[in-house]
């Protein structure tokens, strides 16, 4: 669970534009201060992508030219040795199917259930559906810490720890998205429903033939990020995983630089560039609806 | 958005009272007494400290044993952590969760931890059953192996609750290329003083470039050598009380630090890959038990590699660490259990361990002095397993996690040059000594 | 309104009633159950957990509210809190400036491929995992392997030693949890931008409103509510700060970088001190209730709303 404050609603579909209109605006005169700003901005994008070139760099290197002062940015003499040596110290497809399934269980069923609780809160006016959202609504200020320790006990009572389940049943509730969602549902007009009423639709016909079709932007943007998130997530997998099979990548990736015997540099660095190259390829690939979904959640992953 | 706010301050109101209402969250306690089960089948589990290098070596050894005993199913569990603190506090936990773990193979950092908390059986009667071969076993050991076995791993009431395994003591495998280059000899009977250590390093340095050592603050591989070698510790003989401020340990973590001030050391913080720089011909000596030889193999550097004792200003010093077996209370195959510990104290396990590639010298001298464990290996390999006679069993007291934080990070503030030795070393003498209740 | 409120009136309303009732509450118990076993009832239990000692071998013992004297007389706490609040608030000015920044500059930006080489650039960092990330800076700031040291040797600049001085650690992690997560920040600024009507900038400047008077008269003030919320999202997630310090620092050295959460996980995780960690736990739920609590009282004082 992420504590989150609840967001101010932001325009996700206006930053795409504001982005996409950079360079369109041929009215504005090229001034002086333009251009600084422009050189500024390059410059520090170069900063930014540097220490992922010289990742990139080294992984290809071959080892005894590594690491070299002063720094390389080719990586000369090549090699892809490092990418297979990789599998020597880590089951790394092991654990990347492992974060991939994880990732697919949270984000698939935290979002079926939250859709239908959301579905709840927004059209059906049963007693006490305030109160229990308010309820759940408190909850995010509780910090994910604060629980792990109960749900970590709970999890060895019943024998889950060393898991992938230990982390992907507490993953299936996830409170903002019941919010969110049913907020979103609300901005759907009531109309719609009561036509379909008519029709004879019942409540799983309006839900998945209606609402959900018409909430597409938003189911989409929480999957992305609650995807990313369970992806990425280090917090849990440190506490309830520990035999090398059963990691997550981000849990195995630390593990290859611990310790006795522990990975070759370039060994470790070809580890972590066989995890962002893939990441930087989907994120060119859908570069709208990721900046898309963080700018209309408020959501930090 | 105001609305908001009341809504939630009326929640939190509303789940403080549903909490007082909620109950049954009851948390039970460990498994029950387990039982003997046959001593050729049956599934066992076999916990161990490894990442995934090891674990290779460890399935090929269990491979070997299923063809001794086919109806044994092993299911070996490693677990990759970084020390044996952590190795422990994990094992303890998943064993107090109820998980079915028969033999946790622990080395000297963590057996306080699990001989104090009464989760394994008494190896006596098992012993007895099989005195033959238990026998052979100890007279094979050096005396120190089994003598440090019983005086720093019996159970609470001084029973046998552990059968040492192999060890780790701690030696420097030199890059010859790099020595030969600066034209420094190597020590010939692998003996050589701080003051020999540092006239070598300044010489590479002027030559080469290259580095001499590494300086890091790890307990098991920079403290304890460094104290070691003069006369120094962390704690006293039987761990009772800290001695980590001692004239001869303040000497210790001032000449590490001085190895760092005349560059001959690369700056600590950060990640500095020791195989890579050695490799690279960048760093002259490699630290380690016999786990380097990995490395040293991988690199295809057996041949330019030779391995010496510590340097000394004292004396001879080294720490030493060694694995040990155990069965936990409730295991329910005790027998079968018993039958695999029986085999991993076999001279043909033993071999056959050291030859794929096992990262720890052979508790049987007959093994380590053979073949399977000097083939393939640096010139000088036996030191390792000589270094025996002059080790010291690393101080490991039952909050061993917290007091291996305190002496790596007094040591590492000292070594950074962020803090006097004197100073640094009598906090940390103040926070281990109430770590042991003073 | 509702279309049940319409349906009352008709004939075999009550069923109707309580078909909806019942029709809610199948729809929201898969969520109500777990959020009863995944949050309610470890809450209820963490609360719980905080009177008892507890290392998960040994049964447990009450003991009343020792966990809670010790945590007001902890030694350790006062520092754990400073270094806790002085990494959420440099991590809030940092990431305000710096993404407001930005901002301003992608949004007044004329070459469209440089806007979009910044857009890679700043977000896509914030993508990759703080376990990728704190590895690779690991090395990067290592004084012999990385870049950083390795260029200031050669041009004979003298770098404090970032991850081995306690006066420079907390920095580092601050700097590159910036690096990490600015992306965010920048996204959430640039959205903000689009907040502010071009027609008052426009008649701003026809006024002869300077550029800076722009600024600082017309797009703040508009975009306080995104200012606010980015304030607030930023310090809940650096008040939690941990996988960076576990990875890069382990809260050292001497101290100078453990944060509140490292300390719980230190507590609970390896020193197998349930009870404390989870009485250390409460006290991160009650700083970080009470920061929710102002963000919503100080909403409306500073907080210019349309």
């Amino acid at each position: 669970m992420t504590t989150i404050p609840l967001a101010p609603p932001v325009p996700g579909d206006d930053v795409l534009v504001a982005l996409e209109k950079a360079g369109r605006r041929k009215s504005r005169r090229r001034t002086p201060g333009g251009v600084v700003v422009d050189v500024v901005l390059v410059v520090f994008g170069i900063l930014m992508i540097s220490p992922l070139v010289w990742l990139i760099v080294q992984s290809l290197t071959v080892p005894e030219f590594a690491f070299a002062s002063p720094p390389s940015w080719l990586p000369i003499p090549f090699t892809l040795q490092n990418f297979a040596d990789v599998l020597d110290y880590m089951p790394f497809f092991q654990q990347f199917g492992n974060s991939l399934l994880l990732a697919a269980i949270s984000t698939a069923g935290a979002l079926l259930f939250s859709i239908l609780a959301a579905y709840a809160f927004a059209r059906i006016d049963f007693r006490g559906s305030r109160l229990l959202l308010v309820i759940m609504l408190s909850a995010l200020m509780v910090p994910a810490q604060l629980v792990i320790i109960p749900i970590f006990i709970m999890m060895r009572q019943v024998g889950l720890v060393d898991t992938l389940a230990s982390l992907w049943l507490p993953a299936l509730i996830n409170v903002f998205q019941i919010f969110f969602l049913s907020q979103y549902f609300k901005t759907i007009p009531r109309e719609l429903d009561e036509a379909a009423r008519i029709d004879g639709a019942g409540h799983l016909w309006i839900l998945f033939r209606m609402l959900v079709p018409l909430s597409a932007p938003a189911i989409a943007a929480l999957a992305i990020l609650g995807f990313e998130a369970s992806w990425n997530g280090y917090f849990g997998p440190l506490i309830f995983l520990s035999s090398p099979e059963n990691m997550t990548l981000p849990l195995g990736l630390v593990t290859l630089q611990n310790g006795f015997g522990a990975a070759p540099a370039v060994v470790v660095f070809a580890a972590i560039t066989m995890v962002v190259l893939p990441l930087l390829v989907v994120f060119l690939a859908f570069q709208r609806q990721i900046v898309e979904s963080v700018a209309s959640t408020g959501l930090k992953g | 958005m105001h609305k908001r706010m009341k809504g939630l301050a009326k929640a939190a109101a509303v789940t403080a009272a549903a909490a007082l209402l909620m109950t049954g969250c009851t948390a039970g306690g460990g498994g029950g007494g387990g039982s003997e089960g046959s001593p050729d089948s049956g599934d066992l589990s076999f916990v161990y400290m490894g990442d995934a290098d090891q674990q290779k070596a460890f399935n090929a050894l269990f491979a070997e044993f299923n063809k001794e005993y086919p109806d044994i199913k092993l299911k070996a569990v490693g677990i990759p952590s970084g020390n044996w603190a952590t190795f422990s506090t994990t094992v303890a936990t998943r064993l107090a969760g109820g998980q079915k773990i028969d033999i946790i193979q622990v080395a000297t950092e963590g057996q306080r931890l699990f001989a104090s908390k009464g989760i394994l059986t008494d190896l006596a009667p098992y012993i007895e059953q099989d005195q033959d071969v238990v026998d052979d076993y100890w007279a094979d050991l050096s005396p120190n192996l089994v003598k440090f076995n019983e005086e720093y791993a019996s159970g609470p009431d001084g029973e046998t609750v552990f059968i040492p395994g192999g060890f780790n003591t701690m030696a420097m495998y030199l890059n010859k290329s790099v020595f030969e280059k600066a034209g420094v000899p190597i020590p010939e009977d692998g003996n050589w003083t701080w003051d020999e250590f540092v006239a070598a390093g300044k010489q590479i340095k002027e030559k080469t470039g290259a580095y001499l050592t590494g300086a890091g603050s790890g307990y098991f591989v920079d403290v304890m050598p460094w104290l070691t070698t003069n006369g120094a510790s962390t704690f006293n003989e039987d761990w009772s009380e800290p001695t980590y401020n001692t004239p001869e340990a303040v000497e210790s973590a001032e000449f590490a630090r001085s190895l760092v001030e005349m560059g001959l050391a690369p700056k600590p913080g950060g990640q500095f890959d020791g195989n890579t720089a050695f490799k690279q011909g960048k760093l002259a000596t490699l630290n380690g038990g016999r786990w380097p030889v990995l490395g040293v193999r991988d690199m295809d550097m057996v041949d330019q590699t030779v391995v010496v004792n510590w340097p000394t200003n004292a004396q001879n010093g080294s720490p030493v660490g060694w694995d040990a077996w155990n069965i936990t209370k409730n295991s329910e195959n005790k027998q079968a259990a018993w039958t695999f510990i029986k085999f991993l104290m076999s001279k043909e396990a033993g071999e056959y361990f050291a030859t794929i590639g096992g990262t720890i010298v052979p508790a049987r001298e007959s093994v380590a002095n053979s073949e399977a464990f000097t083939g393939n290996a640096p010139e000088g390999t036996v030191r390792l397993s000589e270094a025996m006679g002059f080790a010291t069993p690393i101080p490991s007291i039952d909050q061993g996690a917290e007091a291996q934080k305190v002496i790596e990070e007094a040591w590492g503030t000292i070594v950074a040059g962020q803090g006097e030795a004197q100073p640094t070393l009598d906090a940390a003498q103040d926070e281990l000594g109430s770590l042991v209740g003073e | 309104m509702s279309s049940d409120t319409i349906t009352a009136r008709r004939p075999g309303a009550l069923l109707q009633r309580r078909r909806a009732e019942a029709a809610g509450w199948l729809f929201v118990s898969p969520a109500v159950l777990l959020f009863i076993v995944f949050v309610a009832a470890p809450f209820v239990f963490a609360i719980a957990l905080a009177f008892l000692e507890w290392d998960l071998l040994t049964p447990p013992q009450f003991v009343g509210l020792a966990n809670f004297e010790q945590l007001f007389t902890d030694p350790e706490l006062p520092q754990v809190l400073w270094n806790t609040f002085v990494f959420a608030i440099a991590s809030i000015v940092t990431h305000l400036v710096f993404g407001l920044l930005l901002a301003l500059g992608v949004n007044n930006l004329i070459s469209r491929s440089i806007g979009y080489f910044a857009r890679v650039a700043i977000f896509f960092p914030f993508l990759i995992s703080w376990a990728a990330v704190s590895l690779l800076w690991k090395y990067v700031l290592d004084p012999t392997f990385g870049y950083v040291g390795q260029y200031a040797a050669m041009f004979g600049i003298e770098l404090p030693n970032f991850l081995a001085d306690p006066a420079w650690a907390l920095p580092a992690i601050i700097f590159i949890d910036l690096w990490h997560t600015l992306g965010f920040t920048f996204i959430i600024m640039l959205a903000g931008l689009q907040t502010v009507p071009s027609e008052l900038v426009e008649a701003a400047r026809t006024d002869g409103a300077t550029g800076w008077q722009i600024f600082w008269n017309v797009t703040l003030p508009l975009m306080s509510p995104t200012l606010f919320f980015a304030t607030i999202i930023t310090f809940i997630g650096a008040f939690q700060i941990f996988d960076p310090i576990q990875i890069i620092t382990k809260g050292g050295p001497q101290g100078s970088t453990t944060t509140i959460i490292m300390y719980l996980y230190e507590k609970g995780f390896q020193a197998f001190d349930m009870g404390y960690a989870a009485a250390v736990a409460l006290l991160v739920f009650v700083i970080i209730m009470g920061v929710t609590l102002l963000q919503f009282i100080g909403r409306r004082k500073w907080v210019h709303e349309s």
